[in-house]
């Protein structure tokens, strides 16, 4: 690629996360292109499936990029990556691309939840991230959706139109499955149990969103998750403050943050 | 390459044999847990110390559940575990074992090592008043009588003489390992702090005039490696680890750092820098060895009553400073209530210096590497943007 100002610069983002892999094109500081495809055993080239996706929906070849960033669970092996960033760092760049004045992100991926504060430059300032317990997470919802025997989406549907969120106990995926179970066999309405577990996320991530102190400020629901409305709605009314979601879809807000970080360090790099 | 890593491996390798000798010629050894335990008295008297407890394994931590609950720390639950499967060396030849009854958890792992196991054990109370004069009179009588148990198990009477040489023997090896821990106060360490972790645990099992005479040899050979300028200072983020012990065997932590190419260049951990800071036998008796060991840089489970005297934080906070640290690794152990409990005070404390401040709360599980890799590797990307920031910041105010 030539001189900064020589022609539009193409710059990558891949996120590999434990359900999907996304990937995002930018072509100076306009998304141009993206995929979100599933990840396999094969992370690797379930990174590079999702990338090679993204360059034929913004109709480039690879050969054209000018950096390219990994990151998310799998962005260790990563082997056509320029450099490796987590998602912690990527999350609040690509949140502040689309909400400068975000300093407040939740975070539901499948098997992750995090709460991040940043500055108003998108930098990272602290954060808290779930340990290895599924409780809040992507997962956690697959195995009660499992239970329910209906979709993720469903799950969220029948949230919205639950008359109360009947309480559920466990944070914990397994316990919650076998209190579920029990519930409905005392024959309490799907709605109810979906509105209830929905709120018990919400309880687990607002906790995580009361540590890292953040006061002011928009507050910013990213990853695969942030689509589910029921949990939004729980999450809002819980935290007692409204959520703001990327007009992209926000699963890709990872890979969005990874591509602007393609961007400044190859940019920072061509200055030196 | 180190060389004298190398003879510290072989040594090591050595060592079960060793044991094994001196036993079958009359000698006896003790089992020593928790760093208030003087192991001057035990080497006085002419028995064998090694100091035991080991992490790091997840399923010997599954076996310790049959004698305690699951909810207790793996480091307990693997070192019942270690017994349980009698066989390593230094817990099978082990004729007695000492504790100082700090960590509750602790206590009870040698109370069921002596119910299901049959081993012969020794109990040093240790008071929880440690900073009165009432707790340091108590704590005096009890290394008093707990020496007149060894030495029943010696046979003979604890010569001061004997005393004497021994205190003076463990002062030296005390003071090579904070020479070794002084190599990390450079910028390019020629030893890494996951090594010197390493060779403090070989000294638990070797003899110490082994274990002094190598320090002295280690140390000598660093100085002749020759100090890197590779790697520019700022690229380079120098971290404290602090928290729950790191046993022998657990090496978890210590991958997942260097995997990250994380400096690491001080530790706030009882198996580490801890064994040695803030512990000095200013008289060669039983009454000075009882003082110093109560008055060393506390464990967690010692709790003041004010931060101000608090000095596992007086310590923390000087090696910051001293290591010049970029911020502080909190490893928390599962089910380690000690350093857990202290976490929200540690990171106020932290937060309002502007030290970066991140907990790792883990056990011996391979499944949450992941988690701790982005962690660790997020935190380090905030210190780095900070320098860098700072750096900036910096060379404008120089212009």
């Amino acid at each position: 690629m030539g001189q900064q100002g020589a022609g539009k610069l193409y710059f990558a983002g891949v996120d590999i996360g434990s359900n999907a892999a996304k990937s995002v094109i930018l072509a100076d500081d306009q998304i141009i292109g993206q995929a979100i495809v599933p990840t396999k055993a094969d992370v690797e080239n379930s990174g590079k499936t999702a990338l090679k996706a993204a360059l034929e929906s913004a109709g480039i070849s690879e050969e054209e990029l000018s950096y390219t960033v990994a990151t998310g669970y799998g962005r260790i092996s990563a082997s056509y990556a320029d450099e490796v960033i987590t998602e912690i760092t990527c999350h609040a760049k690509g949140a502040h691309y689309f909400f400068p004045n975000a300093r407040a992100i939740i975070d539901i991926g499948g098997q992750d939840s995090k709460a991040i504060k940043l500055d108003s430059y998108g930098n990272v300032v602290d954060f808290v991230m779930n340990d290895k317990c599924a409780a809040g997470t992507g997962k956690f919802l697959e195995v009660i959706a499992r239970a329910l025997e209906v979709s993720i989406d469903d799950l969220s549907l029948k949230t919205l139109a639950g008359d109360y969120a009947c309480p559920i106990n466990s944070t914990c995926a397994i316990f919650a499955e076998s209190e579920v179970i029990s519930l409905l066999a005392s024959g309490e309405k799907e709605e109810n149990i979906a509105k209830g577990l929905h709120y018990a996320v919400a309880k687990r991530v607002s906790s995580m969103f009361s540590r890292i102190g953040s006061n002011d400020g928009d507050r910013v629901f990213t990853g695969g998750v942030a689509k589910n409305a029921g949990l939004r709605s729980a999450l809002e009314e819980v935290l007692g403050t409204s959520l703001l979601v990327s007009p992209v879809d926000p699963q890709l807000n990872g890979a969005i943050g990874a591509a602007i970080l393609a961007r400044s360090n190859k940019l920072e790099e061509l200055e030196n | 390459m180190i060389e004298t890593l190398i003879t510290y491996d072989e040594a090591l390798k050595r060592r079960p044999d060793e044991i094994v000798e001196a036993r079958r010629n009359g000698n006896k050894v003790v089992g020593l847990f928790c760093c208030y335990t003087p192991v001057e008295i035990v080497h006085a008297l002419g028995l064998i110390p090694v100091r035991l407890g080991w992490g790091g394994d997840d399923n010997l931590a599954e076996e310790g559940i049959e004698y305690i609950t699951n909810i207790q720390c793996p480091y307990v639950r693997q070192t019942i575990g270690v017994f349980k499967e009698g066989k390593n060396p230094y817990a099978v030849n082990s004729d007695v074992v000492a504790i100082s009854a700090v960590c509750l958890q602790e206590y009870r792992m040698v109370e069921v090592l002596r119910y299901y196991f049959g081993k012969e054990t020794l109990t040093l109370s240790v008071p929880k008043n440690f900073y009165l004069p009432e707790g340091q009179e108590f704590f005096e009588k009890e290394v008093e009588s707990f020496t007149a148990e060894l030495e029943k198990i010696a046979g003979r009477k604890l010569d001061q003489g004997e005393l004497r040489k021994s205190v003076a023997l463990y002062a030296d090896i005390r003071k090579k390992t904070a020479e070794l821990y002084d190599f990390l106060l450079l910028d390019n360490s020629p030893i890494r702090w996951g090594q010197i972790i390493k060779v403090i645990h070989a000294g638990f099992y070797l003899a110490p005039e082994t274990h002094l005479s190598l320090l002295g040899k280690l140390i000598e050979e660093l100085k002749t490696i020759p100090v890197s300028d590779k790697v520019k200072p700022i690229g380079k983020v120098r971290l404290v680890l602090a928290g729950s012990i790191i046993a022998q065997g657990n090496t978890k932590i210590i991958d997942v750092l260097e995997g990250l190419g994380v400096t690491v260049v001080a530790d706030d951990i009882c198996t580490g820098q801890r064994t040695f800071v803030g512990l000095e036998v200013k008289e060669p008796t039983l009454a000075g060895l009882a003082k110093a060991y109560l008055d060393r840089t506390p464990c967690a489970a010692q709790l003041y009553p004010e931060q101000k005297t608090d000095k596992r934080l007086i310590n923390l906070f000087d090696l910051i400073e001293r290591h010049r640290a970029d911020g502080v690794l909190y490893h928390t152990l599962r089910f380690c209530d000690p350093y857990t409990f202290r976490v929200e005070e540690n990171k106020a404390l932290l937060d309002a210096r502007d030290i970066p401040f991140l907990q790792l709360h883990t056990d011996y599980g391979a499944n949450d590497i992941g988690q701790l890799q982005t962690r660790i590797q997020a935190q380090v990307e905030i210190i780095k943007r900070r320098k860098k920031e700072a750096a900036h910041v910096g060379s404008q105010a120089a212009v």
